[in-house]
């Protein structure tokens, strides 16, 4: 069981992801707050997403993509771990 | 501005904003129905803002309620747990314990120890959750 545990923490460090969105949003010339209008979520909400703390979820992710006209893998990319390779 | 779109914070004012009505004096004066009804007004207008500050909140500041009441929540509760056992131990707090609840304005003594307990239980468990959740942000801001 605790192997499992190991395992399941393992494989999320292995699938962090990073986003293109603040060099989207600069190629606009977006602010943050404009970004949040756009999204109907707070301005908090734009930086924690953009900064890579908080991965959000399906249907924001594809609410972001068309904000910005893009696919989702045109904006969150798999961020490769060693363990990956 | 409509009363159904209005900032997330601002719907907790309002939700908060009839709690002291149950603290003033005036309250144990009135007849006991009406007393109940004011209650119950209240109560029905708590839940009503608090559902709509919870409509507006967008997705990050929902897992962030939720991660909290989870977290903080079960904590608060943990905590509730062994602060009461303690008081049992505890002859100062025990005998302040037994002062409040000897003579209550309504109910029984043991009526006023329950809604003690279960209001203090409810403190302590929102403590945690607000604890989790300024956590929860302070590591993604």
């Amino acid at each position: 069981m605790a192997a499992l545990v190991v395992a399941a923490v393992l494989m999320q460090a292995a699938i962090d992801m990073k986003n293109r969105i603040k060099v989207l949003r600069a190629e606009r010339d977006w602010t943050q707050a404009e970004l949040a209008q756009r999204l109907d979520v707070s301005r908090n909400s734009v930086n924690a997403i953009e900064t890579g703390k908080y991965d959000p979820s399906l249907p924001l992710a594809f609410r972001i993509a068309d904000v910005f006209g893009l696919r989702i893998e045109d904006i969150f990319l798999r961020e490769h771990s060693q363990s990956d390779q | 501005m409509s009363l159904m779109k209005l900032p997330p914070w601002a719907y907790l004012l309002l939700a908060l904003a009839p709690v002291p009505i149950m603290f003033l004096p005036i309250f144990d004066s009135l007849p006991s129905a009406v007393g109940k009804s004011v209650g119950i007004a209240v109560l029905f207008w708590c839940l009503t803002m608090s559902w709509l500050h919870w409509r507006n909140l967008d997705e990050p500041a929902r897992v962030a309620h939720k991660s909290s009441w989870y977290c903080g929540g079960a904590a608060g509760l943990g905590a509730a747990v062994i602060l009461s056992t303690a008081v049992i131990f505890w002859p100062e707090a025990n005998s302040a314990l037994v002062a409040m609840v000897s003579e209550p304005k309504h109910g029984s003594p043991e009526s006023q120890a329950f809604f003690f307990g279960v209001v203090f239980a409810a403190i302590v468990q929102l403590a945690g959750t607000l604890a989790a959740w300024l956590l929860w942000w302070s590591r993604r801001s």
